[in-house]
């Protein structure tokens, strides 16, 4: 072999090497259709690298217990939380994150899989799960979100496993309240497993279908609209660009509620095909991303809260510019008759002319992105009309008056923190919603029209007899112009009875005035103590 | 003759207070993380502090019948380690992991009449490398003298969710969990000594109480407050809903049960007068409980939530502790204020017990 033979010689292997990678690396795996053989083998390095000093790696390449379970991200990343906390698991950042991602992707939950519990995967505040089963309500729910567990996939076996992790794990289960009057264990691992096992099982169809969806690249240029809980709605432009294994960068470019101009940036990673999860900054503000991709790739929906204060955020729509097209929101969402009132309509793609039934429109400035126009009405018809933009039609409400109001959430709940304390407070998000009678003149009935966010005054009082006895209303917190209840700081309280704590029973009440008319509305909150652990799933 | 059963019953009296009036009456109670006190409770003062041993919160305590030892049950409820009062020496260590592969939570123990043996109730799971099993619950029988790596000497499988253990004056061995158990300590035999899960009381809802608190040291006779609904009731009737208290006394190893009022509070615990004709129960409120007719005689308002009462021997003094740190006392009559006892470095009791002994 010549010296440059002998050169040339690497360089043909590392090309025949690097060829051979970059096939692997687009060759998708049979039962992982959108999982790459090469990141199945990786991931299986992972986990065999983390895991398998306690977790038996098989035959067939599964993990004893890891490979029979399946759970969202939030899911995967508690569960390996739970190995460090209790079981000593010693991992890095990127292999835990890398782990999440493998898992969340070969095991995780399809999108129908999340539907009924993206409230609590969202972290949204003052949510009272419906329709849980009772008796897995008293024997799960008394102590996490039903969520938590309705967000996992396992059978019979797996479920009884997770219940002798409960036992052996928190020695006072069998003890707590609505626990100590029944056989908890017997049950547990009996009939709850037996039903679990049926209602959740490991294999699922919709799991099947959804891995041999494609999963869309996020990257492009998004509209986005949304609203801030108390402070009103948004509107902008995201850019997506692709930094590589579903991770991308996100340039802001919004309409704050107040009508100035917020840019900021972000990064995201999406899990499972659809699970979103982005840290953004914005004016200096730290925010957290939970949404969820629709089957096609080309709309977003989900909610957005600070970093350091989850129960503070608000909800958010995208829609990918290059597939959709239409109306979006309409700010404000309602026209009071005879009031001349600015109004923004948002969408893609928009163009033609612009008009609302009932009310006289002039347009003041119009992008393919938004519109920007002031509008008359003269108070017939009332109620949905139809509003119009080009071939994209929407509803504005158009009302004479606003005849109720109703408070949300209708049961709130805030917590005390600070104080000395490692647990900061935890407010309550208080909105007012204007209300016509519809045509029917009656409060409460179908016709019964929306008119939206509505300005009020806000003020707490004592909830009920006990709560004046207690001065709840006195210690408890205050609320905020813009209906935000800001707790007051933990700890007992020697001015209070039994130097009880800064908790309250109260009522939130909304006032609105329209002239010489005062409209209320109330709300319950319960000002609670803290929680002392605060997982993603609670 | 008169003039001698005279002085014969005054020479039996004089006998039987002359250990009395020489022993000095103390409270011991425990704090978190490691700490147990040693209180003269009349002279309102922390006559001694020990540290005790790879401790993370002491809850319950058992005195050994000398008073010579506390057997504190310790390190988030696996282990029960005696404390000699006199030194602060550790005498005694059972940690209940003894088994290899086995996590074990200690929900109860006592010890037998002659202090020569310890009674508990543990729930073990078997820790695999990959999963938990978990196990059915048994009593762990220890003899006092077997040092510090203590193992049982005899084991027997329990009911499930026993939370309190209380060895009688004859040594048999009772425990209250969905009922109230009879326990022969030698073969492991269970009978149910008084229904509660199942009991047959007409018109009574199945009853809750979960009774971690010893107060028998100076009256003889455990009591807790118990909670019942009356079925017969209407609903929206808040007589409905019951407060009794539940009594087993120690030497006649009798059960009874009066109801004393409706549910307007929360009772953590209760204790009797030794006369035997009031009792006392706390949290948020201490109240006194006339227990013949029954009913609720006085209610105060306490400075902050306790969760143990207890009563002096000589049944003039009521203490409630446990929660913060400090012991607040009252006069058993009255309920009036007399004092308290604040424990060094404000110490966490949690959910310490109180205990009293005279040496």
């Amino acid at each position: 072999m010549t010296l440059k033979n002998a050169l040339f010689m690497p360089f043909i292997l590392f090309l025949c090497f690097y060829l051979s990678a970059c096939s692997q690396d687009d060759k998708k795996s049979m039962a992982e259709p959108n999982v790459t053989d090469t990141e199945i083998q990786a991931g299986r390095m992972l986990i065999s690298d983390n895991c398998s000093g306690c977790h038996m790696e098989m035959e067939d390449h599964t993990f004893s217990r890891i490979s029979q379970i399946r759970k969202t991200p939030e899911g995967w990343d508690m569960n390996i939380a739970r190995m460090m906390i209790f079981h000593g698991l010693e991992i890095s950042s990127e292999d835990r994150k890398a782990l999440v991602k493998f898992l969340s992707d070969t095991q995780g939950l399809a999108p129908s899989e999340t539907l009924a519990h993206r409230d609590v995967l969202e972290r949204k505040h003052n949510i009272i799960e419906q329709g849980t089963d009772p008796d897995l309500a008293s024997m799960c729910a008394r102590c996490h979100t039903y969520a938590r567990v309705a967000l996992q996939r396992r059978d019979k076996t797996e479920w009884q496993n997770l219940v002798h992790m409960h036992l052996g794990q928190w020695a006072s289960i069998e003890y707590q309240m609505l626990s100590r009057e029944r056989d908890w264990r017997a049950d547990a691992l009996g009939s709850v497993a037996e039903k679990l096992g049926q209602m959740y099982p490991l294999k699922t169809a919709a799991w099947d279908e959804w891995q041999n969806t494609e999963w869309k690249d996020m990257s492009g240029e998004w509209r986005i609209v949304g609203h801030e809980d108390g402070r009103g709605d948004f509107n902008g432009t995201m850019r997506i660009t692709t930094t590589g294994n579903d991770t991308y960068k996100v340039e802001y470019d919004l309409v704050s509620p107040e009508g100035t101009s917020v840019t900021g940036m972000g990064k995201s990673i999406v899990h499972s095909g659809y699970e979103w999860r982005g840290a953004s900054e914005l004016q200096g503000q730290k925010y957290r991303e939970i949404w969820a991709a629709s089957k096609d790739g080309n709309s977003m929906t989900g909610r957005f809260f600070q970093k350091d204060h989850s129960e503070r955020g608000g909800n958010i729509i995208a829609w990918r510019k290059s597939d959709t097209k239409g109306i979006m929101t309409i700010v404000p969402s309602s026209l009071k008759a005879g009031v001349e009132t600015e109004i923004t309509i948002n969408g893609v793609d928009l163009s033609g002319d612009v008009s609302i039934e009932g009310a006289k429109v002039t347009v003041k400035s119009a992008t393919a992105d938004r519109v920007t126009l002031t509008a008359t009405a003269d108070g017939t018809p009332e109620g949905q009309v139809k509003i119009t933009v080009g071939n994209d039609v929407s509803t504005l409400a158009l009302y004479t008056e606003v005849d109720y109001l109703k408070v949300t959430p209708e049961y709130g709940i805030s917590r005390v923190g600070g104080g000395g304390g490692v647990i900061p407070k935890v407010h309550a998000q208080f909105e007012a919603t204007g209300y016509s009678v519809g045509p029917d003149g009656v409060q409460g009935t179908q016709d019964d029209i929306n008119l939206g966010s509505v300005p009020v005054t806000w003020s707490v009082d004592n909830y009920n007899e006990a709560a004046a006895a207690m001065d709840d209303a006195k210690y408890a917190g205050e609320i905020t112009s813009s209906g935000t209840f800001i707790p007051a700081e933990a700890g007992p309280n020697k001015m209070r009875k039994y130097s009880t704590n800064n908790a309250g029973d109260l009522k939130v009440i909304a006032t609105y005035t329209d002239g010489d008319r005062n409209l209320t509305a109330e709300a319950h909150l319960i000002a609670t103590v803290q929680r002392w652990n605060n997982p993603p799933i609670m | 003759m008169k003039i001698f059963f005279k002085l014969s019953f005054l020479f039996t009296l004089a006998f039987l207070a002359l250990p009395l009036a020489e022993a000095k009456e103390y409270m011991v109670v425990g704090a978190r993380p490691d700490k147990l006190f040693v209180i003269d409770i009349k002279a309102r003062k922390v006559e001694k502090t020990f540290t005790i041993p790879d401790s993370t919160g002491p809850q319950t305590i058992v005195i050994s019948p000398d008073g010579k030892t506390a057997y504190v049950g310790t390190n988030h409820l696996r282990s029960i380690v005696g404390i000699d009062l006199d030194n602060g020496a550790v005498t005694f260590r059972a940690d209940l992991d003894y088994k290899d592969d086995e996590r074990t939570w200690n929900y109860g123990f006592d010890i037998s009449p002659d202090g020569t043996e310890i009674y508990s109730y543990d729930i073990p799971t078997k820790v695999y490398l990959d999963r938990f099993e978990s196990l059915e619950p048994r009593l762990s029988v220890f003899k006092t003298d077997a040092g510090l790596e203590a193992k049982p000497i005899r084991e027997f499988p329990m009911p499930r969710r026993i939370h309190l253990l209380i060895t009688a004056k004859s040594g048999a061995l009772y425990a209250m969990g969905w009922d109230f158990y009879k326990i022969d300590v030698n073969t492991g035999k269970v009978d149910v000594a008084y229904p509660l899960r199942h009991w047959t009381h007409e018109n009574l809802s199945q009853p809750d109480a979960l009774a971690f608190w010893p107060s028998w040291d100076n009256n003889g006779i455990f009591s807790t407050p118990i909670s019942y609904a009356r079925t017969d009731m209407a609903e929206d009737n808040m007589e409905r809903y019951r407060t009794g208290l539940l009594s087993f006394d120690l030497m006649t190893e009798k059960f009874d049960l009066i109801d004393f009022q409706s549910a307007p509070e929360v009772l953590f615990s209760s204790v009797f007068h030794p006369d035997r004709k009031t009792a006392y129960a706390a949290y948020n409120t201490l109240i006194k409980i006339d227990l013949k007719k029954p009913q609720t005689l006085k209610r105060i308002d306490l400075d902050h939530t306790y969760y143990q009462t207890d009563i002096s021997q000589d049944g003039k003094e009521v203490y409630v502790g446990g929660t913060t740190c400090d012991i607040a006392i009252y006069s058993t009559k009255d309920l009036k204020r007399l004092g308290e006892v604040m424990l060094p470095n404000c110490p966490d009791m949690g959910a310490t017990v109180i205990r009293m002994i005279h040496k």
